[in-house]
């Protein structure tokens, strides 16, 4: 196996496989209304926009290790969730599935020659890139499975 | 880079910085008192059992990788002794600290060809896949800490 597919492996457990962590993505999301994805709890993000701010993120690093140069924006994509109807919830949910299948695609290309490449505006390589999005929807989630308790 | 070296890296940056998500346990725990560590909010666990729960399984597999068996219970990661005073707070963060440079040090001299071998048993997989759980398992964690000590700095907290 290479890291390529063993990457794609973490990445696909973390979203609805058997993660090391016991917890996915999509099993702790299934079953959250709208109306509890849009609760704000005092002052904190609401479900919503974290979910939106992961998606964001799996975007913007794929597309830099694609090559493009994209600003991290000041409001670190937490954003206020205008229509938070049933069915928009529905459309954030698959644009997350989107975001996942896309990064899968580019995970089961043979090439890993960028793994090393660096992202000149931070300075961290591809592979980082790559990781740092487990991460951060590992962080998140632990976020997400604590707000659903209180809503 | 060598691929223990870089898993090496991911565990160090979790616990002291320099990873890209801009986040690690040392630096979001420097301003913790050990009361706010022990304050409960809602049903949550509080920072100090989060802490100890990340840290109990960083200790679990250092015991591997130092040749013993793996003891490790589920049920045991979240019952740490009492934290009564800063002193208590500060022995079970040093432990944390010195725990994950240990924990790392080791894997970065891993040969690459161990990684691939089961863990302990065959029923919990390679070392891969149990190190980079461990990784993802701080960092699940780590934003749960984050999250208590927001609400543990609101002005009308909720405590239980």
């Amino acid at each position: 196996m290479t890291e390529l597919q063993r990457l794609r492996k973490l990445f696909s457990d973390h979203f609805d496989g058997s993660p090391w962590l016991d917890v996915t993505i999509m099993d702790t999301l299934k079953d959250i209304p709208a109306s509890k994805a849009a609760k704000k709890i005092e002052n904190f993000n609401t479900i919503w926009q974290i979910v939106n701010h992961m998606i964001a993120w799996r975007e913007t690093n794929l597309k830099r290790i694609k090559g493009e140069i994209l600003p991290s924006p000041q409001n670190n994509f937490f954003e206020e969730v205008k229509d938070t109807s049933e069915e928009a919830w529905q459309v954030t949910l698959k644009k997350l599935e989107r975001s996942q299948h896309n990064m899968l695609s580019f995970l089961s290309l043979p090439d890993d020659s960028w793994f090393e490449k660096i992202y000149i505006a931070n300075n961290n390589s591809y592979y980082e890139h790559l990781q740092g999005i487990l991460q951060h929807d590992a962080y998140h989630l632990g976020q997400i499975v604590l707000l659903k308790k209180i809503i | 880079m060598s691929l223990t070296k870089q898993i090496a890296k991911h565990i160090r940056e979790i616990h002291f910085g320099g990873n890209w998500t801009c986040s690690n346990l040392k630096d979001n725990l420097a301003d913790v008192t050990w009361q706010q560590a022990t304050t409960q909010v809602y049903s949550f666990n509080t920072i100090a059992t989060l802490v100890f729960h990340a840290n109990y399984f960083v200790s679990a597999i250092l015991e591997v990788l130092h040749g013993e068996p793996l003891n490790a219970k589920d049920k045991y990661s979240f019952t740490h002794p009492p934290i009564r005073s800063e002193e208590d707070w500060k022995k079970l963060l040093d432990k944390t600290w010195a725990d994950a440079e240990t924990f790392a040090s080791l894997v970065e001299q891993l040969p690459e060809s161990k990684l691939w071998e089961d863990f302990s048993d065959k029923k919990y997989g390679n070392y891969y896949r149990n190190i980079h759980g461990i990784i993802e398992h701080t960092h699940y964690h780590l934003g749960q800490i984050v999250l208590v000590k927001k609400i543990l700095l609101q002005p009308d907290t909720v405590i239980k």
